[in-house]
């Protein structure tokens, strides 16, 4: 297997702006901004975490030594919402209409299985 | 309370107009009127004086009634407090099981979506070298 020729990226696709989606993204972009993305995003994606008590949310990012005062500041002033919203403008414009969705190299995979994905990558990378 | 306070010197007041009445007769007389006429003036005093307390006793018993109808109409009220505070309580029950999870089973979770990240380069959301050519991207939310 040759490595170095794929990245992956996450990107929020937000599917109720008064739900969970907005919310998660605005945490796990703050917690990224201390470098602590991906376990924000392992957490919100765990069955039942409690994701909308935000003593939860400061427990964990204590667990991790983030800076909480920073991290609130960073929610409570919705830092990101802008970014988040031109990322929601963006995916929308390349066909995006619901979650999950993969795009390889900017094409969206139709039926995103995981078969799909692997043949859609194999084809980038023979390019 | 204050209503049960006034009742209280109201009926006082009747059984202190009673006994003045009661003991008015006994009097002793300096105007030197006749006896017949200082007994029918007392008979009369005393008439009144009891006409006096039974009004007295009567609106005592009116302002009684009024209190007991004014308690039976707050007892609702404590009905529907009582009532909040038992929803209140159940709430209080409810956000303490939102707060607790089964931190096993979050656990579980989380080290099988870590283990798909090993060994691989993490720069903020993005997994792998930033420069290799092709880029996957998902769109995902947390609902």
């Amino acid at each position: 297997m040759r490595t170095g020729l794929a990245r992956f990226e996450y990107r929020h696709f937000i599917v109720f702006e008064d739900g969970a989606s907005l919310y998660g993204a605005e945490v796990t972009e703050c917690a990224a901004d201390q470098g602590a993305f991906w376990e924000f995003h392992d957490r919100f994606l765990a069955p039942d975490w409690g994701m909308y008590e935000w003593e939860n949310v400061l427990a964990f990012a204590s667990s991790l030594e983030l800076d909480l005062e920073r991290l609130q500041s960073c929610v409570a002033n919705r830092e990101h919402r802008a970014a988040l919203e031109a990322g929601q403008r963006a995916a929308w414009e390349l066909g995006v209409r619901g979650t999950p969705s993969v795009a390889v190299n900017g094409v969206l995979v139709e039926e995103p299985s995981p078969a799909n994905v692997i043949a859609a990558v194999e084809a980038a990378v023979g390019e | 309370m204050r209503r049960r306070g006034s009742q209280t010197c109201v009926l006082l007041a009747a059984v202190g107009l009673l006994a003045a009445a009661c003991s008015g007769g006994d009097a002793p007389d300096a105007t030197g009127t006749p006896s017949g006429e200082r007994e029918q003036r007392a008979a009369a005093q005393v008439e009144e004086t009891v006409e006096q307390a039974q009004q007295a006793v009567e609106q005592a018993a009116q302002q009684e009634q009024v209190g007991e109808q004014a308690a039976q109409q707050t007892a609702p009220t404590e009905q529907a407090a009582e009532a909040v505070e038992a929803v209140e309580a159940q709430f209080e029950d409810e956000s303490e099981q939102t707060i607790t999870f089964d931190e096993q089973a979050v656990e579980r979770a989380v080290a099988a979506l870590a283990a798909h990240r090993e060994g691989l380069e993490a720069s903020r959301n993005v997994l792998g070298h930033p420069a290799a050519p092709v880029l996957i991207v998902e769109y995902g939310d947390f609902q």
